[in-house]
Formats: C-alpha cells, sequence, structure tokens
C-alpha cells in the first residue's frame, strides 16, 4: 500500500477512527490495533513476507531478552552474535546474495575460468534494510546496557512495524520510539493538524515534484547516449529533486502520519539542498540513518578518537557500508566513496561542524559567500547523484564524460520540453517555499500563520490543487527497493 | 478531537463541494441539452478515431455531422453518441467506422491508459456513468483521478465560453483536413499499433463491447446503424488481423450492415498516410460516399 494510493487515503481515516474513538481508553488495545494496522498494511504489498517481518520481530525481541536475563558475559555474548548473525544474514541473503555471486563470478573470469553462479530468484522484501536496522539497533543497545530488553511483546513489535515506517523509515531507536509506545497518548490537536500539514507537504514533494522530475531523469538517463551534456545535467538535476521529492515526501507523511496517532518519529530531513558544505548535508540529509551509522558504526570503530588517521579510515568505512546498504550495486559503492571523498577536507581539517545552524538564520536571503557555498555543495551532490542513478559505472563514467565536454554548453534539447519548463517552475516555486519555512520542521509547518485561518485554509487548497493538477506519472517510492 | 473533526469535515466538504459545484456546471452549462442539439436537417451522424475525422469531409456529404475524433476508443464514442441521440430525434442513419486496428487488445489503451485518459475525459467526462467510471478507476485510478481533476479546472474555462451548437461546431469531434501527401515506401507499411498489440491478436473486449452498445443503442432509438471502412492505402497490411476482424464482424455484428470502402480507388496522392486520407483523397471519397448514402 502506497501513501499516494487511494487505499491508504481509505486506510488511514479509518485507523484514526478506530485508534482514537474505539481503543482511546485502552493502551493495550490501541497496540494491538496499530499492530494489526501495520501488518496489514505491510500483507498489501507481499503477504508472504510478512512471516519474514514476524520472525525478524520474534528474534530480536527473544534474544533481547536472553540477553537481559543472561547470567554471564559469555551468554548475552552469544545471544547478541546470534540475533546479529541472523538478521545480517537474512539481509545478505535477501539483498546482497546474488550480487556477491556475481561479482564473484565476474572475478574468477578475470582468471580465464568460467562459472554460473547459483542465483536466487527472489524479490527484496520491502522494508527489509529499515526494519532489521531497527531490530540490529535494538539488540546492540541491550548488549552495550544502554536499554532494558522489552517484555511486552506486543508493544516490541509495534516498535519494530508501526506501519507509518515499516517500508522506509525514519529508522528509528528503541530509545526514543518505545516510550511512546508504552505510554498513554491523548489527542493533541496541535499536533494532528501540524501532521495533516505535513502529510500535505509531503504529497507534494512527491506527487508534484518527485513524480515529475522522474519522467524527465528515467528518459534522460534511460537514453543517456542520444543527449548532449547540457541535457544530461538538466537530467541529473532532475533526479537530483526526484530523489529529494521523493525520500523526504515520503519521510514527511510517515511523520506527520505518526503525528495523528500521537507519536513523534525521528526527523529524516531537515532542507539538505541548502547546506554550505558535505558535511551540513550529511547532517540534514537521510538523517536517522547517518545517526544510526555514527551511533553504531562509526563510534564503535573509534570515532574521531585517536587522531587524523583512524578518523579518516572511520569516515570512509561508514561512507562505503552506507552506500552498499543501499543496494547490492557497484554504483552505490561508488557513490558512498565519492561522498567520502567530498568530506575528507572537512574531516582533516577539523573543519566539519562549521556550518551547524541553518543558513541565514532570520534573515530573507543568504549572503553572496553563502549562495557560492550552497551552489558549490548542491553541484557535488548532482555529481554524486549520477553514480546513484545510473545503472552501472561505465553508464556514469560515460554521462559524466559527456557532461565535462563542449556540449554542456548547448542548449538543452528533449522530449517534452513544455512540460519540463512546467516542472521546472513547479521545483522553483518548491524550493522558494522550503527557503521561507527552513527554520521548522518542514517548509509549510508555520506558512501563513499570522494570517486570517481563511487565507491559510485558500493556501492549503491551493496545494491540494497543485496535487491533483500537477501530479506526474506515479513512480514508486525510491527507498522502497533498499 | 471535536474541533479537529469538525475543521477536517469543513475541509474536506470545501473540496466535495468544489468538485460537485464543477461537475454540475459542466453538466449543466457545457454539456446542456440545449447545446447538443442540432438544425433539423441533419440525420446522418458519423462516428469513430481519426480514420474518420480525415476521411469524411462533410462539405460534400448532405446533412451529415462528422464527429470521428483522433484516438478515441468506442467507450467515449457510446457516451458521446448517446447524448447527441437522445437530444436530436431527427437522425436516422448512424455510421460507425471500423476498421482492424479497432479490434486489437492494445485499443485497451484507448480507453485507460495516462495519455488518452487525459483528453477523453476533459472531452467528454462528465457524459459517463458509474459503469464506465468504475472501469476507468479499476483499470488506472491514478491516471483517472489525475485526468479528472485537469478536466475539473481545465473545463472551468470552456464553461464561459458559448457553446451553443457545439456538435455543428465540431466541439464533440469533426472532420479535419489535412494537406500532408503519403511517401510511398519500399517495404509495406505496418500498422502503427503493431507496437504496441500482441501478435497473438489478443482482441480488446472492451473496445468491441461499447461497439455492441453503440450499435444496440441506436436499434433501441430506431436508427439504422451501419459499420463502416473507409479507404486504407494498398501498401496497408491488415493480411494478419483480417482473419480475425471479419470472424468478429460475423459473430458480434452479424445481423449489421457493413460498408467495406477499404478498397476503393484512392490515387497515392490522396492519403497522408498509409491508413489516413488527405483533404484531396476525403474529397474524393465524400462524394463517393455522398452518393453512396442518399
Amino acid at each position: 500500500m502506497l501513501f499516494n494510493s487511494l487505499n491508504f487515503a481509505i486506510f488511514l481515516p479509518i485507523v484514526f477512527i478506530l485508534y482514537w474513538f474505539v481503543t482511546a481508553k485502552n493502551l493495550k488495545l490501541q497496540n494491538i490495533l496499530l499492530l494489526v494496522s501495520s501488518y496489514f498494511f505491510y500483507a498489501c504489498w507481499d503477504w508472504r513476507f510478512l512471516f519474514l517481518l514476524i520472525f525478524s520481530t520474534v528474534l530480536d525481541y527473544y534474544t533481547g531478552i536472553k540477553m537481559s536475563d543472561a547470567k554471564n558475559q559469555n551468554n548475552k555474548k552469544f545471544w547478541f552474535w546470534l540475533s546479529i548473525t541472523i538478521n545480517l544474514g537474512f539481509l545478505g541473503v535477501f539483498k546482497y546474495y546474488n550480487f556477491f555471486a556475481a561479482s564473484f563470478a565476474d572475478a574468477i573470469a578475470n582468471f580465464g575460468l568460467q562459472v554460473n553462479p547459483w542465483t536466487l530468484k527472489v524479490i527484496l522484501p520491502v522494508g527489509i534494510s529499515f526494519y532489521t536496522f531497527h531490530g540490529l539497533s535494538y539488540v546492540i543497545d541491550i548488549y552495550k546496557d544502554r536499554i532494558k530488553a522489552e517484555k511486552n511483546f506486543i508493544d516490541y513489535s509495534v516498535f519494530v512495524s508501526f506501519f507509518p515506517l515499516l517500508v522506509a523509515g525514519p529508522i528509528e531507536r528503541a530509545t526514543h520510539l518505545l516510550p511512546q509506545i508504552q505510554k498513554k497518548r491523548t489527542f493533541n490537536y496541535t499536533k494532528a493538524v501540524d501532521g495533516l500539514r505535513q502529510i500535505l507537504w509531503g504529497l507534494f514533494k512527491k506527487i508534484v515534484i518527485a513524480d515529475n522530475c522522474a519522467e524527465f531523469a528515467n528518459m534522460i538517463f534511460d537514453n543517456h547516449t542520444e543527449y548532449s551534456g547540457s541535457t544530461l545535467l538538466l537530467g541529473a538535476v532532475f533526479f537530483s529533486f526526484q530523489i529529494y521529492g521523493d525520500f523526504s515526501g515520503y519521510s514527511d507523511i510517515a511523520l506527520g502520519t505518526a503525528r495523528l496517532f500521537g507519536i513523534d518519529l525521528l526527523r529524516n530531513f531537515a532542507f539538505p539542498y541548502f547546506s554550505r558544505d558535505i558535511a551540513e548535508f550529511w547532517r540534514r540529509w537521510h538523517i536517522s540513518l547517518s545517526s544510526w551509522f555514527r551511533d553504531y558504526l562509526y563510534i564503535p570503530l573509534g570515532g574521531s578518537k585517536g587522531g587524523t588517521w583512524p578518523k579518516v579510515r572511520n569516515t570512509f568505512i561508514i561512507f562505503l557500508v552506507s552506500g552498499f546498504w543501499h543496494g547490492a550495486n557497484w554504483t552505490f559503492i561508488a557513490w558512498g566513496l565519492l561522498n567520502a571523498l567530498y568530506i575528507m577536507p572537512s574531516i582533516i581539517f577539523n573543519t566539519n561542524r562549521n556550518n551547524m545552524d541553518i543558513v541565514a538564520r532570520g534573515k530573507y536571503l543568504p549572503s553572496v559567500k553563502e549562495i557560492f557555498q550552497i551552489g558549490l555543495t548542491f553541484g557535488l551532490t548532482v555529481l554524486a547523484w549520477i553514480f546513484f542513478r545510473a545503472d552501472s559505472l561505465p553508464q556514469a563514467f560515460e554521462i559524466i564524460t559527456k557532461i565535462s565536454s563542449k556540449s554542456t554548453l548547448a542548449i538543452p534539447e528533449f522530449r517534452g520540453l513544455y512540460k519540463a519548463l512546467v516542472t521546472l517552475i513547479l521545483t522553483i516555486f518548491f524550493i522558494i517555499l522550503e527557503w521561507i519555512g527552513r527554520e521548522n520542521d518542514f517548509a509549510i509547518q508555520k506558512f501563513g500563520f499570522k494570517w486570517k485561518r481563511s487565507f491559510r485554509w485558500v493556501f492549503y487548497l491551493v496545494i491540494v490543487f497543485f496535487i491533483f493538477y500537477f501530479a506526474g506519472k506515479e513512480q514508486v517510492f525510491i527507498y522502497f527497493n533498499f | 478531537m471535536k474541533k479537529f473533526s469538525k475543521e477536517i469535515s469543513v475541509f474536506l466538504f470545501i473540496i466535495a463541494t468544489i468538485v460537485v459545484v464543477d461537475v454540475f456546471l459542466q453538466k449543466t452549462l457545457l454539456f446542456k441539452d440545449e447545446n447538443v442539439k442540432l438544425p433539423k436537417d441533419y440525420s446522418v451522424l458519423i462516428l469513430g478515431h481519426s480514420h474518420p475525422a480525415n476521411a469524411y469531409d462533410t462539405n460534400f456529404i448532405k446533412n451529415t455531422i462528422n464527429m470521428g475524433t483522433a484516438g478515441e476508443a468506442y467507450m467515449y464514442t457510446y457516451y458521446k453518441a448517446k447524448k447527441v441521440i437522445d437530444n436530436n430525434p431527427q437522425i436516422k442513419n448512424i455510421y460507425v467506422e471500423f476498421t482492424n486496428n479497432q479490434i486489437d487488445k492494445g485499443m485497451d489503451n484507448w480507453i485507460w491508459d495516462d495519455i488518452h485518459l487525459q483528453y477523453r475525459i476533459k472531452d467528454c467526462g462528465v457524459l459517463l456513468d458509474y459503469e464506465a467510471i468504475q472501469l476507468l478507476y479499476e483499470k488506472n485510478p491514478t491516471g483517472f483521478i489525475n485526468a479528472f481533476s485537469k478536466s475539473l479546472f481545465d473545463n472551468l474555462r470552456r464553461l464561459f465560453i458559448n457553446k451553443k451548437g457545439m456538435v455543428e461546431r465540431g466541439a464533440m469531434g469533426k472532420f479535419i483536413p489535412c494537406d500532408a501527401v503519403y511517401v510511398k515506401k519500399t517495404s509495406p507499411d505496418r500498422p502503427k499499433s503493431r507496437k504496441i498489440i500482441n501478435y497473438d491478436l489478443e482482441i480488446s473486449e472492451y473496445n468491441i463491447l461499447y461497439l455492441q452498445k453503440i450499435v444496440k443503442y441506436c436499434q433501441n432509438k430506431d436508427i439504422e446503424v451501419c459499420l463502416i471502412r473507409s479507404p486504407m492505402h494498398k501498401s496497408y497490411d491488415v493480411s494478419y488481423t483480417e482473419y480475425k476482424f471479419k470472424e468478429i464482424l460475423r459473430t458480434k455484428f452479424k445481423n449489421i450492415q457493413w460498408l467495406d470502402n477499404k478498397d476503393f480507388p484512392i490515387p497515392d496522392k490522396g492519403f497522408q498516410d498509409s491508413e489516413h486520407l488527405n483533404s484531396y483523397g476525403a474529397k474524393i471519397y465524400s462524394q463517393y460516399f455522398n452518393k453512396q448514402i442518399n
């Protein structure tokens, strides 16, 4: 079930009504409702993989309790590694097995040997990377004695499977979400209205920006040999807004939906395209994943302790792993590596925390220096997205070679220029709104708060009109593939 | 919660009201009965897709309205025709273009793919009944919702234009003159639809079903209905569909008059491509057709 489908538009009000009008007085019932709804939501995609989700939940719940009850460190270690191995094992089989098998065959072929790798004909269970990471953070936190094991199976299951975050995050932490699930929730008008606003803005990002940009990004990338450098560059820019609109739009809908149920999820995006350097970009892009890697990989590896070189090594490791997390393809690894290279100067010269606050806080416009910094950071990001979007490394290099040629000075030419122009205008409108609202959690959170309510409602109706009128051809959320 | 429920209800009510009022205005102002009335002497209707739109020059055919529209599936033709027939009891004869490509499974795309929906819903979306809406929603929900919302706004402009006599002025389909001349190729042409069809000739049940509905509706209204195939260039290869095409004619339209003008002699310079006549060809053919029916 997609967030931007009519099915979800029916599903959400039903669950909302049952949640606040039928089960509101009983927390246990409320959590059971959330769990059943979440499993139904997931089963709408493919009910067979529901068993995998339940198995993963039971595994982490059980090993969590066993770790808590362990009488000695060895016993605790056993349950910890059992959980880690099985979790990563599932991820490895479903997500990476074919990649490793094919890569192994290619490597062997370099020595003149032919092998036919046994590949699995399975589809990637949607959300496996996300719920596995939920489970991993939970068992690691128990192992490190940061939290106690959750004894209530329903509560723990809701933490893993809560439908707004189930298939594409944000990647939650037990320390943040579990206490909210265990606590009685009361309806909060401000929070619920805020949630609706965030859903509306998420739908705009996904349906108007991402889906329209996708049409051109797909056309240009899929036929890259036919286009000039300027067109390919434009295609890369379209993809940059597609992936931002798509993923941050999804996250907004997820966060807004959760707010309707009185639950706050972790923020996932904070206007990343207004970043002044790559380090800031990574503090603002897919925040829940970046912080996951920071807490569960970077810091255990030593983090920034021990001088420059361990820091450089650890940074390379988290970016490579982050790239690989996105998918079993060398293009993602190259994307991660490129971002590691981008961030390296600031790591070496200790300037990675130079831009901690949002750009031009309290001002209408950024300074010339900030405009230059934002432009440069965006340009570097666009270049990196070429690797992310390309089907293969040779394709990415072909595109970059063309973009580096004289043909980049030519006027872009492709089918559907008029629609592309409309998409660009919509994107500019979107950037302006994002700029205006950059000091909030999401762009329209406080937009028009000083206006009369009727004017504010007209603004929301205009957004609704844009969503219906300028809807692009429906595309599956990109992060469903991860 | 009370305040929240109230505000949500009001907001949704406003949206619903905008939609309902818009549809109502389209139904009552744009497609009001008076607008689709024809002068009393018009008694012949020509229906179908781009072939009739290019082939029947009504300047040479007496008392005839050409409602041919490029890319129009029979489902939309059916609802348009119903509206016009209901308001014009003087119509006695209807000619529906039936060509080989219309049996192909690919015609389903003409009913519900994104691009066709955009045009068709805008042109005649408010004429559709529940059954048609259900079909479109089932086959392409997002495409339908998107096309429907677009039509709501696009047609607002049309509401303020005088639509009286919209049928005779061609707002529901018309003769489209074309001056391009077909450059004959050495190898036989393939029909365009071949790109999207299955070679084992899967049939578009929906397209045929709605053609049957047109026929039945006309019969119920005592209108003489005739299926017709307008001229095609000799390089246009129908051989691989002809058998099935004729079988459908025999089985599903067995008592219906069939007028096959496919091989009517039109010189090469009378075609704009292998399937469609140009203005020159249309003039020759329309003069002939006029004699044929009168």
